[in-house]
């Protein structure tokens, strides 16, 4: 057994409980010192010196999104923004983005998790590392960059989309492994003919690094049949950092998660008790390596559970099963994520559109689809058809500036919707069970 | 004098416009032409001219439809070769765009461009009939 960190991956239960314990107690130290954490602790009467075992972790409170948003932008920074040297920014659930921010200290361990990761997953210096996932903003793209470079890859930072230039660059240069959403993989696959390429297989890849969406274990073996891959699930959230929380081993049966950097947790959501042992739940992390702006019992809202027993590959980090979904309204497109209340933020912000509107998730092949269906108020119709057509185009373009993808948006009668769908109903995904 | 149409904003789907054919049949209310207007995205306009527009507006405006009544020129043409390349000639040639252009019944021309009261004298200048509500 070969290790990228041969000190982390190699550490003993006991190791990894003792070293959580000495950088919990740092972290909430740390923490202390953001604004958001010490008016927390100081209302809880959480006095950090109390916290002496992992056991006490019970009496932090969580974490939510929520939390983040209104502490937004700078109420968790724990140091001064002169030390910050990278900020990511992901969907909030309103107008308002949530906010991560980066020292230099904490790029330099995630780039170490994500090139563990990556080699844990089995590639090596001499494979060439085509980043498929949207720069930016969002963490896919950054994070999986440096730590393949980190790794010692050659690493293509081309971004998602544009499939001829995607085919063109792995021909060009031999890629061998990519980093892609399991939808653009399947997407992509059927596109390949029109590239003149016959068999997904003769492009020669070795590794699909997939995360960004949950999807299914038979969509992971299609794949790696398609292409003749390792398909190796990739476990990340912005709050958490990226990309790098959690990664397939060459055993794949189940991600590790960097119990060095992160404390695991899986709760009951309605009881916010630990589920029983290999019981499904929502997963709450507490990163314990991140100085810039520590996250304490963040409730992520994926479900999964914990893998009994040891696994093959002989690291002793914890292993998660494969992300089954989300408790709450997230929704997931094409590898980016969408809370309905963005859309509905948008839409009630513009005075030409009326109270209804519904959003449908659709598959188009394999690609996820978005469609807005709003109601106008009438009195916005004078007849013709060019100012419907200007507004329909103006709330597409504001809709893709503030969800980062496109969406289309149908107009309908006022009123309508309504009555035909009752105003409960605002979300419908037709891709239910089709992943 | 123009003539009054009616434009409906429908949502593409079925029997939309059979509904309105349906509420102004059982009213008695004759629909003398009809065009429509439709987007990639699901929406558009169905326009149509009836006698009695006032009526027909109350009508569906209770049954909930979002509807408009605007000016167009309505063109008795004759059933001939040349009849409508005269007409678009003329309007062409005044730099006039056209809108949107349908056939209603009995061979009426309904045109709606860009400059209606110039075309409509222009129109009337190079003997072409325009018709007035009534003469629907």
């Amino acid at each position: 057994m070969t290790y990228y960190n041969k000190k982390a991956e190699s550490l003993s239960r006991d190791e990894i409980t003792s070293l959580q314990t000495e950088k919990l107690k740092s972290t909430l130290k740390t923490a202390y010192k953001s604004e958001f954490y010490k008016k927390r602790f100081d209302k809880n009467k959480i006095d950090v010196e109390e916290i002496k075992t992992l056991d006490d972790l019970k009496h932090i409170p969580f974490t939510t999104k929520d939390d983040l948003r209104d502490s937004y932008p700078q109420g968790m920074l724990a140091v001064p923004m002169n030390k910050v040297v990278r900020m990511h920014a992901s969907s909030g659930t309103t107008g308002k983005p949530t906010v991560i921010y980066h020292s230099k200290k904490d790029l330099d361990n995630w780039t170490d998790l994500v090139a563990r990761s990556l080699y844990m997953s089995g590639m090596r210096k001499s494979d060439v590392f085509q980043n498929m996932m949207t720069y930016g903003l969002f963490t896919g793209g950054l994070g999986l960059h440096y730590g393949a470079e980190k790794l010692g890859m050659m690493v293509i930072p081309i971004s998602s989309g544009n499939s001829r230039r995607q085919v063109q660059m792995i021909e060009d240069f031999h890629t061998t492994a990519v980093h892609i959403t399991p939808s653009y993989a399947l997407h992509l696959a059927e596109d390949l003919v029109n590239y003149g390429v016959k068999n997904p297989r003769d492009l020669g890849l070795r590794f699909a690094v997939m995360g960004g969406e949950p999807y299914s274990e038979m969509t992971a073996k299609k794949i790696e049949d398609i292409y003749g891959v390792h398909a190796c699930n990739c476990y990340g959230l912005s709050e958490m950092n990226g990309p790098g929380v959690a990664f397939d081993c060459e055993a794949k049966l189940g991600m590790h998660v960097w119990e060095d950097n992160y404390i695991v947790e899986i709760i009951n959501p309605d009881t916010l008790e630990h589920v029983k042992e290999g019981e499904e739940g929502e997963l709450v992390l507490t990163h314990i390596n991140r100085e810039a702006m520590p996250i304490l019992r963040y409730r992520t809202k994926d479900i999964t559970s914990f893998i009994k027993g040891e696994c093959s590959c002989g690291r002793k980090h914890i292993r998660i099963k494969r992300i089954i979904g989300r408790n709450d309204d997230m929704l997931i497109i094409n590898g980016v994520n969408i809370f309905p209340s963005q859309v509905e933020h948008v839409l009630m912000d513009m005075p030409e559109v009326a109270n209804n509107y519904i959003i449908i998730v659709s598959k188009d092949h394999y690609l996820d689809r978005l469609t807005v269906k709003t109601e106008v108020k009438a009195d916005i119709f004078q007849g013709d058809i060019d100012n419907l057509m200007a507004l329909q185009k103006r709330i597409e373009a504001i809709l893709k500036s503030n969800l980062l993808i496109s969406a289309r948006v149908d107009l309908v009668e006022p009123l309508s919707l309504e009555a035909s769908t009752g105003k409960a109903v605002r979300v419908i995904d037709e891709r239910k069970n089709k992943f | 004098m123009p003539v009054t149409e009616l434009s409906v904003f429908i949502e593409n789907k079925h029997g939309r416009i059979a509904d309105i054919a349906n509420i102004l049949g059982e009213n008695e209310i004759s629909i003398d032409g009809f065009d429509v207007a439709h987007t990639p995205n699901g929406y558009g306009i169905f326009r149509l001219m009836v006698k009695d527009v006032m009526k027909a507006t109350k009508i569906l405006a209770e049954k909930g439809f979002t509807v408009r009544e605007k000016n167009v020129i309505a063109i008795g043409m004759e059933h001939k070769a040349k009849a409508l390349s005269n007409i678009l000639k003329t309007l062409a040639k005044e730099n006039i765009n056209i809108n949107y252009i349908y056939v209603a019944a009995n061979n009426v021309l309904s045109v709606s461009t860009s400059n209606d009261e110039k075309a409509q004298k222009l129109l009337e200048e190079q003997g072409c009939k325009t018709l007035t509500q009534e003469d629907l």
